[in-house]
């Protein structure tokens, strides 16, 4: 997180922390009880200016909220910035579901720049209609960009399949037919002229751009070969989706990798706002929230884009020494280093 | 109770009018002499009021009851007194019948019509109305007597009372009952001898004289009774001296009591008596106001015992458990409900009483737990067992009995012949006229008709789902819905004789009793929704949970499957929807804990009977909501709001159903309301009262909470504990578990995939991941539900992989159990997962779950087993091999020269063990009295399979231009079901002409399959096989089905052929 934060140019720093215990074995009041807990044990440790909690793996907003109000209580005062993941309404940001997803094509849109590509009719192939998945493919029709196939999971057949459409995918007809989950009906799909492909065809789609937004490890040694010529650049939506291994083969063809580092930092950078709108008790409309996500994207691409040219290295090569940099130079300056 | 007017059925008393008429006619005149009987009772049964008044009232109100009130009189002379109604004068045409009161005649009633009216049976009166005449006259008479008894009882107790005062009765029933009198006396005698409380001397000349000499081969001695009177007079002043007035009399008063209730004892002794002989018994004790509450407990007990057994059933345990938790007086009410008594000898079979006997346990645990008050069942009538017997006869069907002899296939072939001709078939005219009644009673809501067996819930014997149940909407003409509940009997008899069933029988050795099934007609819970008419929720509760997602959850917590809707989603394990599961003794500890686990483990679907299409038919969750959400009782105590990451419980007023953020929880119904508890009381309640666990089923109209069954848990398929031997070598166990066992069936195994402990915490976490994946590829390969996973830890890992292999769902749904190990390292034991990363997956797939424990003290654990046994990764999965110090696949047939592992399993024992035996071995492993329950669900893919792989051993490719042929679908992944294809891919690289020769010689296989499998399952279609051809050009394209051949999560397999182009 800290790496993440720093290429993105958000002042925070990255830090875990957790509680060992099952939340499948206990009840909702339990769970309660050791968030409540936990703040009571962390109180002097944590604070809008000190350290700031974030949910992560099997917790969400509720429980964010209950360490609000345990950590308000012990203050004795308003805390809003004391934590994020909060709803709306409750100290939460607008676009926060959007905002990894377009983030990711606002980096997209930056990296062709610098090629000299407009986004405008640009193919792309995406694997995932998740949160991620769906705004990427919604802002990128948007822009003008094509997306000729789209993988999602089918849970009735435990299975994922590729939807594809050469005249490319209608981001509103498909959301219409996709449950909440992000799986698409394949019926429904038939009928609005997708065809139905295997799950890992997204990856052998002659398309520009590759998105994977879904899981981590999608593209490895042993399926890397599949990618087709045509792909000039992928855009990493998901944490890790290449090997290190592929990557290697992916540059040695010429095929540029945006890495996930930079390129879905937009979740972290709207957790930052949700910070600075509690902090500052004034909250943003949508528009508001996405201009100032937009800005910042950016320069954080320009500024990895940049060094990568200047240095020659890969983009994920640039966007480490960037973030490396960026931590070395402030602990430099604050004389804790020479 | 009293049959239906006319008896004599077509051709009887009206000729001229059409039938339904003619059925409305008679209902109109059965329930005019109801009203009058009913009447009646009830004014005699007040013996406080003074008998003008009652005597007066009644001859005002019997003319009520004739056909022709406004021209009926009636007169009632009692021992000189009259009573009239006005304008009374004897006519010609007049009924009269005598009043008699133990036999002596003490009046007459008389009725009369003052102008004539149309010839009937006897004049103008009707062959019914001689009998309602008869029946008054013979109340009036009784009620006499227990005036009589009143007058003196209340007598006896008031300040008047004193010595002697009961030699009133001595005096009455010397008159009017001696017989009785003589009985009185001589219990009196027996009491103070039991007792010994009177000395010998006293008794000397009380008792008959005793003999001398008794000759066996010589009767005894004829002794003339001296006078009676006498007798009992000196025997209840002995008794009254001896036990003191009061007690006396009480002791009369019990034994009086007793007396009256004879008749119905008689009765039901009598095996001959018809259900409406017994119903009508059972009306005149209830119409005595007789108190069973003061019976002596061996009469209460026999009258219960009886009645249990003449309507309920025979079964000793069933009438042992449920005699003492019914009363007589819970019997009234079902008597009224029987359709056509008249005739019958029947029972209302399992489903009824199970039902029956649970409702009047709650009813009557209601004083102790006010919760149970308000529990309601649902209005239903009973078509009693012996008339499908009567069905069969009226239509000339007798030869169906010896159907069952036949064979499966040839009563599969017959069957739909069989349906068509009982969908045909009328029902005899007295249960036509029955369902009439039935049919007006209930109204014009939709109905359930059910098969209620009388072997079905006997123990060993869980019938469930082998007979039909059908959902009427009953909407329309009164005729029309006549006829859809016919035909939905008729249909439902048919189901008696269907294969399933049938085989069923054979196998539990049930084949040679005589199947009789009552049908069950019920209302179904709920209330109009938009177009639609369903229950706000209902489901299943069990007293034994089998599915425990935590060790913190006992068996005894209970659970509960909770659907909108109706509850035939609850009922049945769902393919693609997820039922709420919860504990009701511990319902905070939810199976779901994050959102999005919330989320996906859903119900989406519901179950509704949609009133305008007259149909029971699913609709999807959001478009209901959409629909009608907001005419949907108690909603907003079934869903939660979607808030982004976060659900949120909803009040009545934000619901907005127009964007489809809501997800079914029962959130509110769980905290706010005290739904559960009363589940669990429920449960808890049954099951102390009828000494065993319980499986419900329940629904809930928004109001009232029904209870729609009542079984015994232990009798289902799902809760059946394995019989462990207890000498099982211990050379043949590889494990055994003494923690967390539930009851439940895991089928053979014939491979073991086994994860080492230690070798695979020496991984770095990229190769977990790889074990992950071959596992995965395992899941394609191996046979389905035929292996068994056994990891380390926790099977499904996502954040920490060390604790546990990293797999989903989607890599191990062909398991039949998922076995995780807790070995200790250093002084700790790590928590297991219990399956919860899936967990209702694996509950809807039926995969068994089983936690070991290998370190703890009286457990078995092989590991030298799965160490050193042959691994056939390698063979399996070549590019997987160098995992094979990890992950071991072991062949145990291959391994132990030809046997397979089974995992026997005993909750009540608290003890699981895996044993090698022979496949399909009996006497090791004979499961309690129920061999080879429900016909596995994998029997239809293996089937295919093999089919599939005979077609290509004979399938010469060289002629036909085929290089390679493989299976994909459901055949291959083991989903296959009954009515499924058979789904094959085929390289083709001939000419035009062997691509004819190869379709034709296919289509025959089809052909014929698809026969075989209609012989098989009863399933009807043309032909079996969907067969897609792909060219090299295909191939090399990769799209579509070629794709197929080299996908990695879905792979083609292959299949041998005879020879290759």
């Amino acid at each position: 997180m800290t790496w993440k934060c720093a290429v993105a140019d958000l002042p925070l720093g990255g830090a875990k922390g957790g509680v060992v215990c099952d939340p499948h074995q206990l009840s909702m009041r339990e769970q309660e009880q050791i968030c409540r807990g936990w703040v009571r044990q962390i109180v002097r440790n944590v604070g809008a200016n000190t350290d700031v909690p974030a949910p992560d793996v099997m917790t969400s907003a509720q429980h964010m909220l209950w360490m609000l109000d345990e950590f308000e209580t012990l203050v004795g005062s308003r805390q809003p910035g004391f934590i994020t993941g909060k709803p709306v309404g409750m100290g939460g940001s607008l676009a926060r579901t959007e905002a990894t997803g377009y983030g990711v094509i606002y980096t997209l849109r930056e990296a062709l720049r610098a090629r000299f590509r407009k986004l405008e009719g640009v193919t792309a192939s995406v694997q995932g209609f998740g949160n991620v998945g769906q705004y990427a493919v919604q802002l990128l029709t948007k822009l003008g960009g094509k997306v000729l196939a789209i993988s999602c999971w089918d849970q009735k057949d435990r299975c994922s399949y590729t939807y594809a459409r050469s005249s490319g995918v209608d981001f509103d007809e498909l959301k219409g037919i996709t449950d909440r989950f992000g799986g698409i009906e394949p019926d429904k799909a038939r009928d609005l002229g997708y065809e139905r492909l295997a799950g890992d065809a997204w990856l052998e789609q002659e398309a520009e751009l590759l998105i994977p937004a879904a899981l981590d490890r999608e593209i490895r040694e042993d399926n890397v070969e599949k990618v087709a010529s045509s792909v000039k650049m992928i855009v990493e939506g998901a944490n890790g989706p290449t090997t290190p291994g592929a990557e290697a083969m992916l540059l040695k063809r010429g095929i540029e990798v945006v890495p996930d580092l930079l390129a879905n930092s937009g979740g972290v950078t709207c957790s930052y706002f949700e910070q600075v709108q509690s902090n500052s008790n004034y909250y943003w409309e949508r528009d508001e929230v996405l201009t100032k996500l937009e800005s910042r994207m950016v320069s954080a691409s320009a500024a990895v884009l940049d060094l990568a040219e200047r240095r020659g290295v890969s983009l994920r090569e640039a966007a480490y020494l960037i973030s490396v940099d960026r931590v070395v130079r402030a602990c430099r300056d604050r004389g804790w280093i020479q | 109770m009293t049959g239906s007017p006319t008896a004599g059925g077509p051709g009887g008393g009206h000729e001229t009018t059409a039938p339904v008429e003619r059925i409305l006619g008679d209902l109109r005149e059965r329930a005019k002499e109801l009203d009058c009987l009913y009447k009646a009772d009830e004014l005699l049964s007040r013996y406080q009021a003074s008998p003008e008044d009652v005597f007066g009232e009644l001859v005002q109100s019997i003319p009520q009851g004739w056909q022709f009130p406004e021209v009926c009189c009636c007169r009632l002379r009692l021992s000189g007194t009259v009573y009239q109604t006005p304008g009374f004068y004897e006519t010609p045409w007049i009924q009269k019948t005598t009043v008699r009161s133990h036999g002596e005649k003490v009046g007459d009633l008389q009725v009369v019509y003052l102008s004539p009216r149309p010839t009937a049976d006897e004049g103008p009166f009707l062959r019914e109305e001689r009998r309602l005449l008869d029946t008054l006259s013979e109340r009036i008479g009784y009620s006499l007597v227990q005036r009589e008894l009143h007058r003196l009882r209340t007598g006896m107790h008031g300040p008047e009372s004193g010595e002697g005062s009961w030699s009133v009765i001595i005096q009455f029933l010397r008159t009017s009952d001696p017989s009785l009198l003589r009985r009185l006396a001589q219990r009196i005698l027996t009491h103070l001898q039991w007792h010994g409380l009177a000395r010998p001397e006293d008794l000397v000349d009380l008792l008959p004289p005793q003999d001398e000499m008794v000759d066996e081969n010589r009767p005894l001695p004829f002794h003339k009774e001296n006078d009676l009177a006498d007798r009992a007079q000196r025997s209840f002043s002995l008794a009254a001296s001896i036990l003191g007035e009061k007690t006396l009399l009480g002791l009369l008063q019990s034994w009086v009591d007793e007396e009256r209730s004879r008749f119905l004892l008689d009765t039901l002794a009598n095996s001959e008596a018809t259900l409406e002989r017994v119903s009508s018994a059972l009306a005149r004790f209830r119409s005595q106001g007789a108190d069973e509450e003061r019976l002596p407990a061996p009469i209460a007990t026999a009258l219960r015992v009886g009645l249990v057994n003449r309507f309920l059933s025979d079964q000793t345990e069933f009438v042992r458990q449920s005699a003492g938790a019914v009363r007589v007086s819970d019997f009234y009410a079902l008597t009224e409900r029987i359709v056509d008594p008249e005739r019958s000898h029947g029972r209302v079979g399992g489903k009824t009483a199970g039902l029956f006997v649970a409702w009047n346990i709650l009813r009557r645990s209601s004083e102790k737990h006010p919760e149970l008050k308000d529990i309601r069942v649902p209005n239903a009538w009973v078509v009693p067992s012996d008339a499908l017997l009567a069905f069969l006869e009226y239509n000339g069907f007798g030869t169906l009995h010896t159907l069952k002899y036949k064979s499966t296939e040839e009563i599969r072939q017959d069957h739909p012949n069989l349906i068509e001709a009982f969908r045909n078939s009328p029902l005899p005219p007295s249960i036509r006229r029955g369902l009439a009644m039935a049919l007006d009673d209930l109204g014009q809501v939709p109905l359930v008709v059910r098969s209620s067996s009388l072997l079905e819930d006997r123990p060993g014997s869980s019938f469930a789902g082998k007979y039909r149940s059908l959902f009427l909407a009953n909407q329309g003409p009164r005729e029309e819905r006549l006829e859809a509940l016919e035909r939905a009997i008729t249909e439902i008899y048919a189901s008696v004789f269907s294969p399933d069933p049938i085989g069923y029988r054979a196998e539990r050795g049930l084949l040679d009793f005589h199947e009789e099934m009552s049908v069950l007609i019920q209302q179904v819970v709920g209330t109009r929704i938009g177009r639609y008419h369903m229950p706000s929720f209902a489901g299943v509760a069990f007293s034994r949970n089998e599915l425990r997602w935590s060790p913190r959850i006992q068996r005894e917590d209970g659970l509960l499957r909770l659907v909108p809707g109706l509850g035939t989603r609850a009922v049945d394990r769902l393919s693609d929807d997820y039922p709420v599961l919860l504990a009701p003794r511990q319902p905070q500890l939810r199976v779901n804990q994050t959102p999005d686990e919330v989320m996906r483990y859903s119900p989406r679907q519901v179950d509704v009977l949609d009133l305008e299409a007259n149909d029971f038919c699913t609709r999807s969750l959001d478009e209901i909501l959409r629909e009608c959400g907001n005419r949907w009782p108690l909603i907003h105590r079934l869903l939660s709001r979607v808030d982004e990451d976060m659900l949120r419980p909803v009040s009545p007023l934000e619901l907005d159903f127009r964007d489809g953020s809501y997800v079914v929880t029962f959130d509110g119904l769980i905290a706010q309301t005290d739904f559960v508890r009363r589940v669990a009381l429920m449960l808890e309640v049954l099951e102390e009262t009828l000494g065993h666990p319980v499986d419900l089923e329940f629904a809930h109209d928004g109001t009232d909470l029904y209870l729609l069954q009542c079984r015994n848990q232990s009798f289902s398929a799902d809760s059946d504990p394995d019989v462990i031997p207890a000498d099982l070598p211990a050379s043949q166990v590889l494990f055994s578990a003494r923690k967390y066992v539930s009851n439940g069936r895991a089928p053979e195994i014939t491979h073991v995939v086994y994860v080492d402990a230690e070798a695979y915490h020496a991984l770095d976490p990229a190769a977990m991941r790889e074990v992950g994946r071959a596992v995965g590829r395992l899941n394609g390969l191996l046979p389905r539900r035929k292996f068994a996973l056994l990891g380390p830890g926790r099977w499904g890992s996502r954040g920490d992989i060390r604790l546990g292999v990293p797999v989903t769902y989607a890599d191990i749904n062909h398991a039949a159990i998922m076995i995780e190990i807790a070995r200790q390292t250093g002084d700790y034991v790590p928590d297991l997962s219990f399956g919860t990363h899936f967990f209702q997956d694996l509950v809807e797939a039926g995969i068994r779950y089983l936690p070991l424990y290998p370190d703890d003290p009286d457990v078995a654990w092989q590991g030298l087993f799965f160490q050193r046994s042959e691994n056939i990764l390698g063979e399996l999965l070549p590019s997987f091999a160098y995992l094979s110090e990890v992950l071991r696949v072991i062949d145990v047939p291959r391994q132990t020269e030809g046997q397979v592992l089974r995992i026997l399993c005993n909750a009540e024992q608290e003890l699981a063990v895996g044993v090698l035996c022979e496949p399909g071995a009996t006497g090791l492993m004979v499961r309690a009295g129920r061999p080879g329950q429900n016909l596995d669900d994998s029997e239809h893919w293996k089937w295919r399979m093999h089919m599939a792989e005979r077609l290509a051993a004979s399938l010469d490719g060289a002629r036909m231009g085929v290089r390679a042929l493989y299976v994909i679908g459901g055949t291959k992944n083991g989903t296959a079901g009954p009515g499924s294809d058979v789904d094959l891919l085929a390289h083709f690289v001939g000419t035009l002409e062997q691509r004819e020769a190869l379709l034709l010689w296919l289509g025959a296989w089809s052909r014929a399959l698809a026969a075989m499998n209609h012989l098989r399952t009863g399933y009807v279609c043309t032909e079996l096989l969907d067969v897609h051809l792909v060219d090299d050009q295909a191939l090399a394209a990769g799209g579509g089905f070629a794709s197929k051949i080299h996908s990695i999560d879905d792979p083609a397999q292959k299949l041998e052929m005879a020879s290759r182009a």
